[in-house]
């Protein structure tokens, strides 16, 4: 917890400082009033005394000693359900990726089958109906009856 | 008795063919959205936004309206059956609800639940119809300044009950405001911080943030979660006893006051009230021993409160333009996708959608009422669902929804990212309520504190000529000097919204 806190509070600091830095190149006052980068650089100047802020307090957190007879529950999950986030993930951005180039039925059809067996699913009847219905059917209702457009991808599906 | 007649042609406009569909189709999915585990309120309006692009304004902002309290209502049934709440506002009914289901009085728990819901839900609706024209009138006389300090007041209220933490949830803050900073300079119309890239000139949407936020963020904690056991609760025997009208009856009723009050407050949460109402029922009571062991009165106090709340948090959206939650942001952003600006100029410019749209709040809250009870057996059998094909479903919807907003593939990569990006946050104790609501609101803030300096030559002392954006900015100061100086006294609302 200590140290993906300080870590945070470094990374939102540094985007304060770029934040900052742009907003210097930019007007921050001119014979109009306010320029574009008045509110950002106060924004930025603000978050960085806030990141400051929470690293001071993150540094005087209490170091917590591991007990080996009751072992703190870790923040983020290991093992299987760690596997299972970045199955998630990992799974979403494959499918994200072939949006454009394979149009929105074959990526959600090849995104649903990897995330099912991804997630444990091992009927490949259902994992094959799945897929075609999410692929297929999904984009009848949505370009069809809702008018929302989906991308169509190279092989014209 | 101006919102009176107004009220009745919101009905004729409401009780169209198409917009009574709007309302059951916005209940049913609101319903369904309160019963999946993994997926609130937040996260099922933005994620369902694409399927009202093709309706006029008015359906639109009908069927996600009753997304919204379609959903409050659904996770009531997790609640009960499985002892896990579809969505934070339900943890509450926990308690004695599943009590109640183990006990073989499931239905009488539900019943009283949609009973209570409906009631709260209409009376916080008419208060609605009548506290939004003279609100909205007050603020009509109000200038850029006086609206730069209400938007200020409304995040420090958000800030200030957000987290354990005000350093962190101030920070929050400013990073939802950072993001709105990004894309074209609302005044002068000059691109800032695009790094070049085309798709950011109009900005990072709001709504695949709020989808990554909240939908992304909610299914990657949700894998983490145990699989619960459902009760087979017998549903035929839906009324409670005759001994337990009594304390019902007055339980709903303080339910609904309570769920009103706190909905009028910005940054509340759905939480507190149905917290709030337990307490009251339970110390009120001659027996308390009998709560957290199916009394009835827990059950329908806190759900009661939570559908009043839901309506009554309409009321700031609507007459001044303020989000009081990130779901009330994520329909602000439906508003504003629909060419609308929620506030007190929308019932001078749209007196017949805002009409309209209250009024199907009664048509809606009676709709789920007519709707949850008889079919209460098929949502608890969707509780089956097994967890890869919902989390599949949800992440196939997420897509669909951040992809049409432009027909773009980078607002589908945004939401990605910032699912990343809440997921760790969230494990990390960050509140993201006050980033969401920064986010929708910094462009407009952005633009009122310009203005007001540009009126002045660029002096801040026009604050201190202006009573009102003087009281509204005060307030917040002091709000915040409370909770630094008195940190423990709001440690019981935030241990509730915690939990």
């Amino acid at each position: 917890m200590r140290r993906g806190r300080q870590l945070t509070g470094l990374i939102m600091l540094l985007i304060c400082l770029v934040t900052l830095w742009e907003a210097l190149k930019l007007s921050l006052f001119d014979r109009l009033g306010p320029g574009p980068g008045f509110f950002p650089f106060w924004l930025a100047l603000i978050g960085a005394v806030l990141c400051a802020l929470v690293l001071l307090q993150v540094s005087r957190m209490p170091a917590v000693r591991p007990d080996p007879a009751q072992p703190a529950a870790p923040i983020f999950p290991r093992g299987d359900m760690a596997w299972r986030a970045a199955a998630i993930l990992g799974v979403s951005v494959l499918g994200t990726a072939l949006l454009e180039p394979l149009g929105f039925r074959l990526a959600i059809m090849i995104f649903s089958a990897c995330l099912l067996v991804a997630l444990g699913v091992r009927r490949w009847w259902a994992v094959a109906l799945f897929a075609v219905v999410a692929g297929f059917g999904l984009f009848h209702v949505f370009n069809n009856w809702l008018d929302v457009l989906l991308p169509v991808g190279m092989f014209g599906i | 008795m101006d919102g009176f007649y107004h009220l009745m042609d919101g009905f004729i406009g409401a009780a169209t063919a198409s917009n009574l569909l709007y309302a059951f189709i916005g209940c049913v999915l609101g319903t369904l959205i309160g019963v999946l585990p993994g997926l609130g309120p937040a996260a099922g309006t933005a994620i369902l936004i694409p399927i009202t692009f093709n309706l006029d304004a008015t359906g639109a902002i009908i069927m996600l309206c009753a997304i919204y309290y379609g959903a409050m209502y659904g996770g009531t049934i997790t609640s009960v059956l499985i002892n896990v709440p579809g969505e934070a506002a339900s943890v509450i009914t926990c308690i004695d609800g599943h009590q109640m289901a183990r006990q073989g009085r499931g239905g009488a728990a539900l019943a009283i639940a949609a009973v209570g819901s409906f009631f709260g839900g209409c009376v916080a609706t008419v208060a609605l119809a009548v506290v939004a024209i003279p609100l909205a009138k007050l603020a009509l006389g109000f200038g850029p300044a006086e609206f730069f300090a209400l938007m200020v007041l409304g995040l420090c209220l958000v800030v200030g009950l957000a987290g354990k933490n005000l350093a962190a949830a101030l920070l929050m803050t400013v990073f939802g405001l950072l993001m709105a900073m990004v894309g074209i300079d609302p005044v002068r119309g000059a691109p800032r911080f695009t790094g070049g890239i085309p798709e950011l000139f109009d900005g990072i949407g709001f709504i695949p943030v709020a989808m990554g936020l909240f939908g992304i963020a909610e299914l990657l904690i949700a894998v983490e979660q145990h699989k619960a056991q459902i009760i087979s609760a017998k549903l035929t025997d839906l009324w409670p006893r005759r001994d337990e009208i009594g304390p019902c009856v007055k339980a709903i009723l303080r339910g609904t006051g309570i769920g009103f009050v706190l909905g009028l407050i910005p940054g509340v949460g759905a939480v507190i009230p149905t917290f709030m109402s337990y307490v009251a029922e339970k110390r009120l009571s001659k027996h308390p021993e009998r709560f957290g062991n199916g009394a009835i009165e827990g059950v329908a106090g806190p759900e009661t409160a939570n559908n009043a709340y839901a309506n009554a948090s309409m009321v700031p959206l609507f007459a001044l333009g303020v989000p009081s939650s990130p779901t009330i942001a994520v329909l602000m952003g439906a508003f504003i996708i629909n060419g609308l600006t929620p506030g007190p100029f929308l019932f001078e410019e749209r007196p017949d959608l805002v009409w309209a749209v209250i009024a199907s709040f009664f048509i809606g809250n009676a709709m789920l009422l007519a709707l949850n009870l008889p079919l209460v057996g098929l949502w608890a059998r969707l509780l089956r669902m097994p967890f890869s094909y919902l989390c599949a479903g949800v992440l196939i919807f997420c897509m669909i929804g951040a992809y049409s907003l432009k027909q773009s593939v980078f607002d589908v990569w945004v939401m990605l990212g910032f699912g990343l990006i809440g997921y760790v946050l969230r494990k990390l104790e960050f509140p993201l309520a006050p980033a969401i609501l920064a986010m929708i609101l910094g462009p407009m803030m952005e633009k009122s504190l310009r203005t007001t300096l540009e009126i002045s030559g660029g002096s801040f002392l026009i604050f201190l000529d202006r009573p009102v954006a003087l009281v509204l900015l005060i307030i917040p100061v002091i709000a915040l000097g409370f909770v630094v100086l008195r940190p423990k006294a709001l440690e019981p609302l935030r241990e509730a919204d915690a939990d």
